[in-house]
C-alpha cells in the first residue's frame, strides 16, 4: 500500500515522542496510508466458518457492520472477562506508571502515544469501565470511562492490529500486564464482527485447508524440497532422499513457517536436511501438517486449537 | 487533566472533616461510625475483588519468559526469569513483591540524531520502593495505637525509624520519606510527557490522598500537637470494639482519620488493588512448564477441524502424481 519504501533516516526523522496537545480521547484516529492492512476477503473467512464475512476496507467510512455490532462486542467482552483471569485482572490493576510506554516497537517506531502498551490497553479499559464497573457507569469521564462508539471501534481496530503480540511490555510491567493477551482477546471480538485483516485471514485459511500458511499444495511441497535436494547434491555430491507422510517413522518433522519456500528459511531447511541425513534419523515430513506456526493466535483461541489439531493428528 | 479535580476532591474531604468536628462536633460519626464502616468496606471489597479474579479460570499457561527456558539438562536455564518449577515461581514472586524486580529492568528510550538509544532509568524503581516501604513502616508503627501493651518489635521499629534522633519528639524517617516519595511520583507524573498523557483522575487522587495523610500526620506529630492520651483511648476502644470517642483530641486528628477512611473505602474499587492483583497475575505466578506437562483448557471446546481424510480427498490425485503415499487409492 505504501508508495515506495522510505529510507531509515526519513523514518527516524519523523518520529516525535512528545504526545499531541489534545488528550487521547479527543484525538480522532487517523488511518495513515501504509500503516494498516486490507480487510479480510470474505472467502478466507468463509473457509473457516467465521461470521459477517463481507467486502470492506478499513479506510472506508462505512464498514458494513452488522446492525447490532455494539451488543455483539459488549456481550463477547463480558463473556471473556469471566473466562480469562488475565483479561479481568489486566483491566483492573494497571496503575499507569508508564514503565511499558517506551518498550513497544510500534511506539518506538511511530511515536504515536496510542501505541504505548498502556494506552493501547486504556483504549479498551475505558470501554470496560463504562459498561462493566459501577464507578464508570456513575462517574463517566471522571472515572476514565467512555462510550463505545463507531469511532472508538475504529480506533481500537487500528491500534489492536498494530501489536505483534511480542509481550515485551509484560517483561517491564511491575504486575506482568501482558498486552499480547489483551490484543488476542480484542481481536477475537473483532472476528465476531468480520473485522480481520487479509494478511491474517489468508494464512489461517491456508493453514486450515492446506496445512501451511503459504497455501502450498502437497505436490508443490515435495517439488520445492526436490529443488533444495538438487542444490545440496550439486554442492556436496550427496543425494538425500527424505520421505513424506510415511507411516511408522520414529519422528514426525514439522518445520518452522516459511522454511519450505522463502529465503533465507530455505537455507536453514537445506542445513537440517543434511544434518538429519548425517545423523541417520528415522523421520518423515508431513504435507498435511506442513509447518509449525499457528496463525490462529492472531485470530482466536479456538482457531488456534483447530489448527494445532493438525500437528497432533498427523503424529 | 484531572489534576485539579483530584486536588479539590482531597481539599473537599479535608473541609468535610474540619467542619464536621470543629463546627458540628460529630465526634462519634467521624471517630467511630465512619472508621468502622470504612474498615468493613475495605475488607469485604478487597475480598470480593480477589474472589472475582479467583473465579475466572486461567485456561492457558502464559508466564512471561525473560530468559532461557528449561530444556535439556546440559543447557543452563534461567531459574528465576523463566521458572519451570514452583520453587522458581516463588523466588520470582518474592523478588517481584519485595524488590520490584520488573521495574528494576526499566530502560529509557530516546532519539539521538536520528538514532534510537536506550539508557538505564531506575528512578521510578527507587521512588516506588521508597514509597511502598515507608508506607509499610508507617502502617506497622501505627499498630502501637491499637495494641496495649505495645509489642517490643514495634518499639524497635520506632527507634530504628527515629535513629537520627533529631527534634522532639524524634523525627521519624518513614513519614518524611513517604511524603517525599509521593511528591516525586506526582512530579514524575506531571513532568514526563508520556506519563502525563496517560494519567487519569484515578492516578492523581490517591497520590494527593496519601500525601494528605502523610502531611496531616506530620503536622499532628511535630507542629499542631494533639492529645495523644485521648487518641490512644479512642483507637484502643476501636480495636476492642467498644467505640468510645472522647472530646478534645484536636481537629487535625479527625482530618487525618477521615482521609485514611476515604483511602480504605476507595481502595478495593481502584487501581490500588494492584496490591492483591500482583499475586494473581498469570504472567508472573505460573511456571513455564507447558512443554513438560499438558495443560487442558477447562472448557476445552469441541472444534471443527479439517481432517486428514478431507485433505486427502482434496488432493488425492496430486499426491499420487507426486509419489506421496495415500490411504485410499
Amino acid at each position: 500500500m505504501a508508495k515506495g519504501t522510505p529510507k531509515p533516516e526519513e523514518l527516524t526523522s519523523s518520529i516525535d515522542y512528545n504526545p499531541p496537545a489534545t488528550g487521547w480521547r479527543e484525538t480522532p484516529v487517523d488511518f495513515k496510508e501504509g500503516t494498516f492492512c486490507h480487510g479480510a476477503r470474505p472467502s478466507y473467512l468463509q473457509d473457516v466458518g467465521f461470521p459477517n464475512a463481507r467486502e470492506w476496507a478499513p479506510a472506508d467510512s462505512d464498514w458494513k457492520l452488522p446492525e447490532n455490532w455494539k451488543e455483539i462486542f459488549l456481550e463477547a467482552m463480558g463473556e471473556r472477562l469471566k473466562k480469562y483471569r488475565s483479561f479481568q485482572l489486566f483491566m483492573d490493576i494497571c496503575v499507569r506508571c508508564g514503565a511499558c510506554a517506551d518498550k513497544c516497537h510500534f511506539f518506538i517506531g511511530t511515536g504515536d502515544p496510542k501505541n504505548m502498551p498502556v494506552l493501547r490497553a486504556e483504549l479498551i479499559r475505558s470501554v470496560y469501565r463504562k459498561y462493566f464497573t459501577t464507578a464508570g457507569k456513575l462517574l463517566g469521564k471522571n472515572a476514565g470511562a467512555r462510550e463505545l462508539t463507531l469511532d472508538v471501534l475504529k480506533e481500537l481496530w487500528y491500534y489492536y492490529y498494530q501489536c505483534t503480540e511480542c509481550r515485551r511490555c509484560s517483561v517491564f510491567c511491575p504486575y506482568g500486564i501482558d498486552q499480547a493477551e489483551i490484543t488476542m482477546i480484542v481481536r477475537e471480538i473483532f472476528n465476531l464482527l468480520g473485522l480481520n485483516t487479509d494478511w491474517i485471514a489468508g494464512p489461517v485459511s491456508n493453514c486450515y485447508k492446506k496445512g501451511n500458511h503459504l497455501g502450498l499444495e502437497p505436490h508443490t511441497i515435495t517439488s520445492n524440497i526436490e529443488y533444495l535436494l538438487d542444490d545440496i547434491e550439486e554442492i556436496t555430491g550427496i543425494r538425500i532422499e527424505p520421505t513424506f507422510n510415511r507411516k511408522g517413522a520414529e519422528i514426525l518433522f514439522v518445520t518452522p513457517s516459511g522454511d519450505l519456500f522463502g529465503d533465507p528459511g530455505t537455507y536453514t531447511a537445506m542445513g537440517y536436511l543434511m544434518l538429519f541425513h548425517e545423523l541417520g534419523l528415522d523421520y518423515t515430513w508431513s504435507t498435511y501438517a506442513s509447518e509449525g506456526g499457528n496463525f490462529g493466535f492472531f485470530t482466536s483461541m479456538d482457531m488456534a486449537k483447530r489448527l494445532n489439531y493438525k500437528k497432533t493428528r498427523q503424529a | 487533566m484531572g489534576i485539579f479535580f483530584s486536588f479539590f476532591m482531597v481539599i473537599l474531604l479535608v473541609l468535610i472533616a474540619y467542619f464536621g468536628i470543629a463546627a458540628a462536633g460529630l465526634h462519634t460519626l467521624f471517630g467511630i461510625i465512619i472508621p468502622y464502616a470504612a474498615f468493613v468496606t475495605f475488607c469485604i471489597g478487597f475480598l470480593l475483588k480477589v474472589i472475582k479474579w479467583g473465579r475466572a479460570p486461567v485456561p492457558f499457561h502464559i508466564p512471561t519468559t525473560c530468559g532461557q527456558q528449561m530444556t535439556l539438562p546440559w543447557i543452563n536455564y534461567s531459574k528465576l526469569d523463566n521458572p519451570s518449577s514452583t520453587s522458581g515461581v516463588i523466588g520470582r514472586m518474592i523478588l517481584e513483591v519485595f524488590c520490584f524486580r520488573s521495574l528494576f529492568r526499566n530502560l529509557k528510550t530516546g532519539l539521538n540524531n536520528g538514532n534510537i538509544s536506550y539508557a538505564s532509568d531506575k528512578w521510578l524503581w527507587l521512588a516506588g520502593l521508597a514509597f511502598h516501604y515507608s508506607f509499610a513502616v508507617v502502617l506497622i508503627r501505627h499498630l502501637r495505637f491499637f495494641l496495649e501493651p505495645v509489642p517490643a518489635l514495634i518499639n524497635t521499629i520506632d527507634s530504628l525509624d527515629g535513629f537520627l534522633q533529631v527534634g522532639v519528639p524524634h523525627f521519624l524517617l518513614s513519614g518524611g520519606v513517604l511524603l517525599i516519595a509521593a511528591l516525586y511520583l506526582f512530579f514524575r507524573r506531571t513532568s514526563n510527557p508520556q506519563v502525563r498523557y496517560i494519567s487519569l483522575p484515578a492516578d492523581y487522587f490517591p497520590l494527593f490522598l496519601i500525601a494528605g495523610i502523610a502531611l496531616s500526620g506530620i503536622i499532628m506529630r511535630y507542629i499542631s500537637k494533639v492529645d495523644i492520651i485521648k487518641v490512644k483511648q479512642l483507637t484502643v476502644s476501636l480495636a476492642e470494639l467498644k467505640g468510645n470517642a472522647p472530646e478534645g483530641i484536636g481537629t487535625i486528628f479527625f482530618i487525618h482519620l477521615f482521609l485514611i477512611c476515604t483511602l480504605l473505602v476507595y481502595f478495593p474499587f481502584s487501581k490500588l488493588m494492584h496490591m492483591g492483583g500482583i499475586f494473581l497475575s498469570p504472567t508472573r505466578n505460573l511456571p513455564n512448564d507447558s512443554r513438560i506437562k499438558r495443560h487442558i483448557n477447562p472448557w476445552n471446546p469441541e472444534v471443527k477441524v479439517h481432517t486428514y481424510e478431507a485433505y486427502e480427498n482434496d488432493f488425492r490425485e496430486k499426491m499420487k502424481g507426486a509419489g506421496i503415499p495415500v490411504e485410499k487409492e
